[in-house]
C-alpha cells in the first residue's frame, strides 16, 4: 500500500503516522511480467514453451517445458469481465481473446506485455486462430459472428465480421482455409441441434459452406496430416455421450461420428503420428489413433493423475493437453477450490503414458499448447 | 443557490407555523377524544461537563434517586429524563475516569427542571465501562456511535456515507452517489453484518446483504456499530458485527427541513415534523419524516484500455429514493407505547459493468413496515415487548442486456418479528433476558421450486453484567451473554456465547472479549434459481466464528494544556469456518461453497482537540488480514483492503463558520486468489465542506457547501464500477427552535 506523496493532505499524513505507530505493515507487491532473458528460447535440450491461460489470474502463463520452474505471466487486468480461455501464438506474438470483455489482446511475448487491443462492440470474444502473420480470426459467441483482425494496425474496433452458426467457440485454420466451430447453443446455453462448422473466406469474410459436426456442443478441432478435421462433440455434461466428428475437407462432408468419447471431451490436438490427445474435465485425457481409428488410451483407461495416492483413486480431470517437443505428453488440471485441489500441469511419458511429473500452475489453466517460439 | 430562492426564511417559518398549528390541533383533538386532563409529569434536563475544562462529557450515566434509569448523555453532554414523579430527588452522573457530587433537585408537575453536573477527571468512583457506544467515535474499540448532530454536520444523505468514516468499516459502492452500498466489517462478507433499523433487520431476504444507501439519514437519530461476533445478543448474521440504526423517537424534534442540490443532478428534500402534548398524566407525541432523493447520471469515467481507452459518460446510473417514517408515542410515568410505520420506494438504473454497460437494466424496490413497541418500568424492573412486520418487494429486470438473455427477477419477502425482554438492575448486577420469534416468507422467480418459502427463527437470550469499583480506584465490569437460536435452515439449534471483561483505572481501561457467532446460508446460496453459469448449493453449512477474540486499550479524553486527546486501539482475531464464497468451476459455472478464512487485525483511532475543540482531528486506521486458509486458496481474500482509514479535521471559526476536511484511504485489493497480479491500486479521497450557522428567533439554519473527491481521483472500489470524480453539494438545514 502506498500513500501517494503527490497527494498531500493533512489527514493522509496523520493516518500514515498512526499506521506507523501501531506497526501496521504494508502489502508487498511484485511487478508482474518481467521477461527472463532468453526465456522464449527454452532450454538447450528442449525449446518447447508451454502456453496456457489462467482463468483465476486472468493471465497468460508461459512455462519452459525443459525447465518448468522458469516461467512468465502476462496479466490482462482486474475486470471480472476478462475471462480468457484460449490463445493463439505466431512468432513472438500471442493473440488472446478476453471473453466477456469482448476484446482481443495482442501480446508481445518478447516484452511479456500487451501491445494493443481490438474490440467488438459488445458480446464476447472466444476462439481465435492466426491465418497469416498479420491476420487473426476471432469468434464472438454472443452475436454468433467471426471477426477479422489485422494485427499490424494500431488496434481499435473489429468491424470486419461475418455471421456464423450459433455460439462459436473455436477457430481452426488449415492451408489458408478457415473453419469456425459453433456449439449451436441458444442464449440460455441450451443446445438447439448438432454442432456446426462454418467455413469462411478470410479475405472477403463471407461464408463458404457449413458442416455438421455429428454431435452436440462441439468444443474444439484439430487436423491430421491428411487434412481431415476432427471435432470433439462434448455432448451433455454427465451423460458420457461425447463423440468425435470427422470432417473430410476433400469431399467437404462429415465422414464419420465416433462414439465412446466419454464425458464432455474438450480440447483436441493431433501429433505427427496421428495420435489425437483429447481432454475431458471428468475423466482425464485419452488418446485415439486417427490412423487405426482405435483408442490407445480410452476414457476408461485415461492418462491418469489420481486425486490421492490410494489405489483405485479417481483420476483428475483435464482442461487441456499438448504433445511436447521433447516427446512427452502434457495435460492441465483445472484445480478445484471447493475440494482444495491445486492446479497442475502433469507430465506423462510419451510412450508408456506413465505419470512422470507434476508442475504447479495458477488456478484454472486452459488452452494448453506447446510450441517453439520462432523469432 | 436556488435553494435560497425557493425557500425564503419568512416563508419557511410560515410553512412551519402552519404545519405545527395543524399538528397541534390534531393532538388536541386526540387528547379531547380520550377525555384526558392535561398534566405534564416532571421533566429533568441537564448537562454534564468536565469541571476542569468545561468540556461536555458524553456517555455519562444519569441516575435519579428512586428511579431505575438507563439514560446516558449525548455527544454534547446533555440529557433528558421524562416520566418522573414530583418531589425532591438527587441526580448523579457516572462516567469512567470521572467522579463528582450528585445534585439535589426538586421535581414538579408541569415543570422542566434543569440540572448541571460537574465531574472531575480522577480515578475514583467511576462508571461502568461497557461496549455501549457513548459519543461520536467510540467508547470501546469494538463499538462506536454516530449521533444525529454528527450526521447532520456531515451532510450525509444515507447511512452509507455515515459509516464509511468509522474504523473497521469498508463501504462498497457500485458507482455513483445513488448506487447500492454494502458494508464489510473487519474484512467480512456483507451478509455477515446484521443491519437493524429500530430492531428490524433490513438485510435482503434473498442475499442477506443490506443496502445502506436505502436508509436515508433524515429520520435517523443515531447509528451504532458493534464490531465482532454479536450473535450472543443479535442472533444469526451478527457474525462480524451489527449496525444499529435508531430512528428518532416520537418526542424528539419538532420541525426540520433539509434541502440540497449537487453534481450529477442530485436533489434532496427532507422534512420532519413532530410535536407533543400532555393530558391526564399521559404524554402524547407524534413525529413524521419524509425524504426524497434523486440523482442523475452521466458522470465521466475512464474507459478501460481493454475496451479501447478514452473517456465515456456513465448512463443509466440514475436513482430515485423516497422514504417516509411516521411515529406516534404515548408515555406515562412508567410506560411507553410507540407505533411506528415506514415506507421506502427505490427506482434506480443498473448500469452494469463499464466494460459491457447496460442501458436498460433497472432495480425497483419497495418496503413497508409497522412496529408496535411497549416499555414498562417498575422499580428496578424494565420490560419491553415488540411486534414488527415488514414487507419488501424487489425487482431486477433488463429487457435488453448487453449479453445473455433478457431477465426479470422478482422477490417478495414478508418478515414478522415478536420479542419480549426483561431487565433488572440491582446493585452491581444488571440482568436481562428475552425471547424472539422471527418468520420470513420469501417468494419469487429467483428461487428454485424446492426452496422452502418460509424461514423461522426462535431464540432465547440472556445477558448478565456485573460492575464494581474498588477502593484502590479500579473499576471492573464483567459481562456474560448467551443466546440459543433455532433456525429452520439449520439442522440443530445454535448456542452463541459471549464474555467480556473490562478493567479501568484513571483514564485508561483494558478490555477483552470472546464470543461465537454464526450466519446461516442465504436463500440465494441455497436455492438460487439455476441459470446460465450459476448453480446453488443446498448442502451448504452455516458460516461460523468459533473464537472471536478482541482485546484493547482505551484512553478517555485527557487534557494537556490547550489540547485534549482520547483514543483506543484493539486487536482482533476471528477466523471464519466455512465462509460462503462463490467460485467458478471448470465449466465456468459459479457455485457457492464453504471455505475457511483466517481473519485478524488491528483497529485504532485517536481524537484530538485544540483550544476547547475549536480545532478537532479524528483519525482512525484499520489493518485487516483476511486470508484464505488451505493449500489451494491463499493470500488476502479478494476485494478486501488490508489497510483502510480516514482522518477528519474540523475547525470551528469565529462567526459560526465550520470547516471540515476528510481524507479517506482504501488500501490495494487483490482480485485473483493467491496472486498479486491485477491488483486494484490503493486510493485516497479528500472531501471538504464549509458550513455557516445562522440563528434566528425561531430557527437554527445551517448552510453547507461540500466538495466530494476534491482531488478528482479516478478510482474504483470494485473493478468495472468507477466512482465519479469531483462533485459538489449545497445544502440547507433548518431546525425549528422548538426542536
Amino acid at each position: 500500500m502506498s500513500f501517494a506523496s503527490s497527494r498531500i493532505a493533512l489527514g493522509c499524513v496523520t493516518l500514515a503516522a498512526l499506521l506507523a505507530a501501531v506497526g501496521c505493515g504494508s502489502d508487498s507487491t511484485t511487478t508482474p511480467g518481467t521477461t527472463v532473458r532468453g526465456f522464449l528460447d527454452g532450454t538447450a535440450s528442449d525449446a518447447g514453451i508451454a502456453s496456457m491461460l489462467s482463468s483465476n489470474n486472468k493471465s497468460l502463463v508461459l512455462v519452459q517445458t525443459g525447465a518448468p520452474s522458469v516461467r512468465t505471466e502476462v496479466p490482462f487486468g482486474a475486470s471480472t469481465t476478462i475471462t480468457p480461455t484460449g490463445v493463439a501464438i505466431r512468432g513472438t506474438t500471442a493473440a488472446v481473446p478476453l471473453g466477456n470483455a469482448a476484446s482481443v489482446a495482442i501480446v508481445d511475448l518478447t516484452q511479456s506485455a500487451v501491445q494493443k487491443y481490438f474490440t467488438f462492440a459488445s458480446g464476447n470474444a472466444t476462439g481465435i486462430a492466426w491465418v497469416d502473420d498479420s491476420t487473426v480470426i476471432v469468434c464472438n459467441q454472443g452475436h454468433a459472428i467471426a471477426g477479422r483482425i489485422r494485427t499490424n494496425r494500431a488496434g481499435g474496433a473489429i468491424t470486419d465480421t461475418v455471421k456464423v452458426a450459433l455460439f462459436p467457440t473455436g477457430v481452426v485454420v488449415n492451408n489458408g482455409r478457415v473453419f469456425i466451430i459453433s456449439s449451436n447453443l441458444d442464449a440460455n446455453f441450451t443446445s438447439v441441434g448438432n454442432g456446426v462448422v462454418t467455413e469462411i473466406n478470410p479475405n472477403t469474410m463471407a461464408v463458404i459452406r457449413t458442416f455438421s459436426t455429428g454431435g452436440v456442443d462441439p468444443q474444439s478441432g484439430a487436423f491430421d496430416a491428411a487434412g481431415k478435421l476432427y471435432v470433439t462433440n462434448s455432448g451433455n455434461f454427465g451423460a458420457f455421450d461425447g463423440t468425435l466428428g470427422i470432417i473430410n475437407l476433400a469431399t467437404n462432408a462429415l465422414e464419420q461420428t465416433v462414439t465412446g468419447f466419454g464425458d464432455f471431451p474438450g480440447d483436441i490436438t493431433i501429433d505427427a503420428q496421428g495420435r489425437a490427445l483429447v481432454s475431458s474435465f471428468s475423466t482425464g485425457s485419452f488418446i485415439w489413433n486417427t490412423v487405426t481409428k482405435t483408442f490407445i488410451r480410452s476414457p476408461t483407461n485415461a492418462l491418469c493423475a489420481p486425486t490421492t495416492a490410494a489405489a483405485g483413486a479417481p483420476c483428475r480431470g483435464s482442461s487441456g493437453g499438448a504433445f511436447g517437443l521433447n516427446g512427452k505428453i502434457y495435460t492441465t488440471f483445472f484445480g478445484s477450490a471447493s475440494k482444495n485441489q491445486p492446479a497442475y500441469m502433469f507430465v506423462f511419458d510419451g510412450t508408456t503414458y506413465a505419470l512422470t511429473d507434476s508442475i504447479n500452475v495458477p488456478i484454472g489453466p486452459s488452452g494448453l499448447s506447446i510450441q517453439k517460439i520462432t523469432k | 443557490m436556488g435553494i435560497f430562492v425557493s425557500v425564503p426564511r419568512d416563508r419557511l417559518r410560515d410553512t412551519q407555523a402552519t404545519a405545527r398549528a395543524v399538528f397541534r390541533v390534531c393532538v388536541l383533538l386526540c387528547v379531547l377524544a380520550t377525555g384526558a386532563r392535561a398534566q405534564f409529569p416532571p421533566e429533568l434536563r441537564g448537562r454534564v461537563t468536565d469541571g476542569a475544562t468545561g468540556a461536555p462529557i458524553a456517555g455519562a450515566e444519569i441516575s435519579v434517586t428512586g428511579f431505575a434509569l438507563h439514560v446516558v448523555t449525548s455527544g454534547d453532554g446533555t440529557f433528558v429524563v421524562r416520566g418522573l414523579t414530583p418531589g425532591d430527588a438527587t441526580v448523579g452522573a457516572r462516567r469512567l475516569g470521572y467522579t463528582g457530587r450528585p445534585v439535589d433537585v426538586t421535581l414538579a408537575n408541569g415543570r422542566v427542571t434543569v440540572a448541571t453536573i460537574s465531574l472531575r477527571a480522577v480515578p475514583q468512583e467511576l462508571a461502568r465501562v461497557a461496549t455501549r457506544a457513548d459519543r461520536d467515535g467510540s467508547v470501546a474499540a469494538n463499538a462506536s456511535r454516530v449521533s444525529r448532530e454528527a450526521i447532520i454536520a456531515s451532510g450525509a444523505p444515507s447511512v452509507a456515507e455515515v459509516l464509511e468514516r468509522e474504523p473497521g468499516v469498508v463501504v462498497t459502492r457500485r458507482g455513483g452517489p445513488g448506487s447500492p452500498a454494502t458494508i464489510s466489517l473487519r474484512g467480512s462478507e456483507s451478509n455477515q453484518v446484521l443491519v437493524l433499523v429500530d430492531g428490524v433487520p433490513i438485510n435482503d431476504a434473498l442475499s442477506g446483504v443490506a443496502d445502506l444507501s436505502s436508509i436515508s439519514t433524515s429520520a435517523v437519530d443515531c447509528v451504532t456499530i458493534l464490531r465482532g461476533a454479536q450473535s450472543a445478543r443479535y442472533g444469526p448474521q451478527a457474525l462480524a458485527g451489527v449496525v444499529l440504526v435508531e430512528t428518532r423517537k416520537p418526542d424528539q424534534g419538532s420541525a426540520e427541513l433539509t434541502q440540497s442540490v449537487g453534481s450529477w443532478g442530485e436533489q434532496r428534500s427532507a422534512l420532519s415534523l413532530g410535536d407533543a402534548g400532555v393530558a391526564g398524566g399521559l404524554r402524547l407525541s407524534a413525529h413524521a419524516d419524509a425524504d426524497q432523493r434523486r440523482v442523475g447520471s452521466q458522470f465521466v469515467y475512464d474507459v478501460p484500455i481493454t475496451r479501447g481507452g478514452g473517456i465515456a459518460f456513465r448512463d443509466n446510473d440514475d436513482s430515485r429514493l423516497r422514504q417516509a417514517v411516521a411515529q406516534v408515542g404515548l408515555s406515562s410515568t412508567d410506560a411507553d407505547l410507540t407505533l411506528r410505520t415506514d415506507w421506502l420506494d427505490v427506482d434506480r438504473g443498473m448500469p452494469g459493468s463499464i466494460v459491457q454497460p447496460s442501458a436498460s437494466g433497472r432495480q425497483l424496490q419497495d418496503r413497508e413496515g409497522a412496529a408496535l413497541s411497549a416499555r414498562f418500568t417498575r422499580s428496578e424492573w424494565r420490560i419491553a415487548a415488540d411486534v414488527q412486520a415488514q414487507r419488501q418487494t424487489a425487482q431486477y429486470n433488463d429487457p435488453s442486456p448487453p449479453f445473455g438473455a433478457a431477465f426479470e427477477t422478482r422477490v417478495r419477502a414478508t418478515t414478522i418479528l415478536g420479542g419480549l425482554s426483561v431487565e433488572r438492575s440491582v446493585g452491581a448486577w444488571n440482568t436481562s433476558g428475552g425471547i424472539e420469534r422471527r418468520q420470513i416468507s420469501a417468494t419469487g422467480n429467483a428461487l428454485r421450486a424446492d426452496a422452502d418459502p418460509t424461514q423461522s427463527l426462535v431464540s432465547a437470550w440472556t445477558d448478565e453484567t456485573w460492575t464494581h469499583s474498588s477502593e484502590s480506584g479500579f473499576q471492573f465490569e464483567l459481562t456474560a451473554a448467551g443466546r440459543v437460536d433455532a433456525h429452520s435452515l439449520l439442522p440443530a439449534a445454535v448456542f452463541s456465547p459471549r464474555v467480556q471483561a473490562t478493567v479501568g483505572r484513571g483514564p485508561a481501561s483494558l478490555f477483552a472479549s470472546w464470543g461465537k457467532a454464526f450466519a446461516p446460508p442465504s436463500l440465494a446460496d441455497l436455492f438460487f434459481q439455476e441459470g446460465v453459469q450459476t448453480q446453488s448449493n443446498p448442502s451448504l453449512a452455516p458460516e461460523r466464528v468459533n473464537n472471536d477474540v478482541t482485546a484493547g486499550v482505551r484512553v478517555s479524553r485527557q487534557a494537556f494544556g490547550p489540547a485534549a486527546l482520547s483514543g483506543d486501539i484493539s486487536a482482533f482475531r476471528a477466523d471464519v469456518q466455512g465462509m460462503i464464497l462463490w467460485f467458478p468451476d471448470f465449466r465456468f459455472v459459479w457455485r457457492p461453497d464453504n471455505f475457511n478464512v483466517t481473519r485478524r487485525g488491528i483497529e485504532a483511532q485517536v481524537t484530538a482537540g485544540l483550544l476547547d475543540d475549536a480545532l478537532q482531528l479524528r483519525t482512525n486506521a484499520t489493518y485487516a488480514r483476511v486470508e484464505y486458509a488451505g493449500p489451494v486458496l491463499g493470500g488476502q481474500v479478494i476485494y478486501r483492503p488490508r489497510v483502510s482509514g480516514s482522518s477528519t479535521m474540523t475547525a470551528r471559526l469565529p462567526g459560526l463558520v465550520t470547516l471540515d476536511a476528510t481524507w479517506r484511504e482504501t488500501g490495494e485489493r487483490t482480485t485473483n486468489i493467491g496472486s498479486v497480479l491485477n491488483t486494484i491500486p490503493a486510493f485516497g479521497m479528500l472531501d471538504g465542506a464549509v458550513s455557516r450557522r445562522f440563528t434566528t428567533r425561531g430557527a437554527v439554519i445551517d448552510v453547507r457547501i461540500g466538495v466530494a473527491n476534491a482531488l478528482d481521483t479516478h478510482a474504483v472500489m470494485l473493478p468495472d464500477y468507477p466512482f465519479p470524480g469531483r462533485g459538489w453539494t449545497v445544502s440547507l438545514h433548518v431546525l425549528s427552535r422548538d426542536g
